[in-house]
């Protein structure tokens, strides 16, 4: 028994340990656990800030872009602050929002472009749209027209939904304002600005003299191309001629832009690739005309009108096609033939002149899903203000 | 003495613990820091294009209105020479494509030598008509092609 004497006191001791041990281990485990619940919840409100501080940053940049990316923001009577930046990525600014509440920090980011509501139709003419001759076409998505829509001769048409006397805000889309006046430099600047835009390998620039034709067919030298720019001292005095394609017409993942101070006619469109895309820009009329079957995607832009004439075979496009239609003559019912001076001079908008067979017309949402084709960004003053490319980090 | 060192042990190793959870449990919040990150603009338009010789990318350049023969010759040689660069596999898929009854083709070739007589005539009373002599050009390169690539 003398031998028992004084063991209660280490017994004691080594249970005190064992409970304290198990206490500081649960004490610490609920503390991890309810740091972590805290970190989440920081977190959630940090992301939350610098999602507030996107949108807010999207609506300041849709009044004026030119508004610097406010910083240090409390939008929060809670407390957390958001700051912004602006990366410019070629063309089109993306925008990062850092949000930080306690020093818990969510970053995201977003791209800004302001895209013009001409891009929600598949036609759209600040003109009229006319079409005279014999065959039957279709348009798929919306035609916007803001003068009248005139149908002369045998064709028929099919509209999935057209409306005329739509505002030129909706159906136009105006030259940057560069030089304060001048549209036709503006026009060139646009030009340069859009080679400037892309590596010198992937732009070809012409220098062409007035009354000069510039013949463009598919050649190896032109994939990869982002951007052929033709330039006329005098506004209007080139034309440009695309036959068939600018590179093989089966290149996968052409996506060139062809941009004119004068006009440009595409003969034979073959693009049967998927991911093929030609786009253009005049600053006067496009002409697109084919005898075999065609295929052409991508953005028609012409600052004038479009003529959709001698359509001899079934043809298929997809896109936007959008003329300006600098004059139009809403008046003009009459449509004069053959045709002549007067009738082409009339700035009519969009016709379709000649048409023999079936035509359809399909609408893209590439451009509203931020796929913009080359150079066109440049033209994306006016518009609604669209986010796209969000992510995180 | 021994149970003197155990009770000292186990009394430090409580205080430890103690210590310990105490940190956790006092830690400061840190502050927020503020991270202003600078704005960054690279400005389009600021790289200098030099012209390109259009001939380096197969482009031909012609000078006003060129004749039925010159557009004739200028387009079966482009056809010529966009066939000799394709593939097999793509030229079969071409010729899928654009595969029609050659009775058809002359009907469509029919059809654009009245639009051509068209202008031509519209031509010889008014020799000006910018309109219709670019239309010309456009039917005499339609032509050459209709003619030319189904072969």
């Amino acid at each position: 028994m003398a031998n028992n004497r004084g063991t209660i006191l280490p017994i004691t001791l080594g249970f005190a340990l064992v409970f304290t041990m198990l206490g500081t281990a649960s004490l610490y485990m609920s503390t991890l656990q309810s740091e972590a619940q805290e970190k989440q919840v920081l977190s959630q409100k940090a992301f939350w800030l610098a999602e507030a501080g996107l949108i807010q940053y999207l609506h300041n940049w849709s009044l004026d872009p030119k508004v610097p990316p406010p910083t240090n923001q409390q939008p929060f009577a809670d407390g957390g602050i958001y700051d912004a930046a602006v990366l410019i990525e070629g063309i089109i600014p993306r925008v990062t929002v850092t949000g930080n509440y306690n020093g818990i920090k969510r970053t995201v980011s977003a791209q800004f472009i302001k895209i013009p509501k001409a891009f929600e139709n598949t036609i759209s003419t600040g003109g009229n749209l006319t079409s005279h001759g014999a065959g039957i076409f279709y348009v798929n998505g919306k035609t916007r027209i803001s003068g009248a829509y005139n149908r002369e001769g045998w064709v028929s048409g099919g509209f999935y939904d057209r409306q005329v006397g739509v505002s030129q805000g909706d159906t136009t889309i105006p030259i940057p304002d560069y030089s304060a006046g001048d549209e036709f430099r503006d026009f060139v600047q646009f030009g340069m600005n859009a080679m400037g835009s892309y590596p010198a390998e992937q732009v070809v620039h012409i220098e062409a003299d007035d009354g000069d034709t510039v013949w463009i067919s598919p050649d190896d030298e032109l994939i990869d191309k982002k951007v052929i720019f033709v330039e006329s001292p005098t506004p209007g005095l080139v034309d440009v001629n695309i036959l068939f394609g600018t590179t093989s017409p089966w290149q996968a993942d052409q996506d060139l832009t062809v941009i004119s101070t004068g006009t440009i006619n595409y003969y034979q469109p073959l693009q049967f690739s998927e991911d093929s895309r030609l786009s253009v820009v005049a600053w006067d009329d496009y002409t697109e005309g084919s005898v075999l079957y065609s295929q052409h995607a991508g953005v028609t832009y012409a600052h004038d009108d479009v003529f959709l004439t001698d359509l001899l075979e079934i043809g298929s496009y997809t896109g936007n096609l959008i003329a300006n239609g600098a004059n139009p003559n809403p008046n003009l019912y009459d449509w004069p033939w053959p045709l002549n001076d007067t009738a082409i001079n009339n700035d009519n908008g969009i016709s379709l002149v000649e048409l023999l067979t079936l035509q359809s017309y399909y609408y893209s949402s590439d451009v509203r899903d931020g796929d913009i084709p080359p150079g066109f960004e440049l033209l994306f003053t006016v518009g609604n203000p669209h986010i796209f490319n969000w992510q995180e980090g | 003495m021994k149970s003197k060192k155990l009770f000292l042990v186990v009394l430090c190793c409580i205080i430890l613990a103690a210590a310990i959870s105490y940190r956790y449990y006092s830690k400061g919040r840190p502050k927020p820091e503020k991270q202003a990150k600078k704005e960054t603009v690279v400005e389009p338009g600021k790289k200098k294009v030099n012209p390109s010789r259009p001939e380096d990318y197969g482009m031909m350049v012609t000078h006003g209105s060129i004749s039925e023969e010159e557009t004739q010759r200028m387009i079966a040689q482009k056809v010529k020479v966009l066939k000799s660069s394709l593939s097999s596999p793509d030229r079969e898929k071409l010729k899928e494509k654009i595969k029609e009854d050659p009775k058809k083709t002359k009907e469509k070739l029919e059809k654009v030598d009245v639009a051509i007589r068209q202008c031509q005539e519209e031509l010889a009373e008014n020799p000006d008509n910018q309109a219709v002599k670019k239309r010309l050009q456009r039917l005499w390169t339609l032509k050459t092609i209709a003619s030319e690539l189904p072969k």
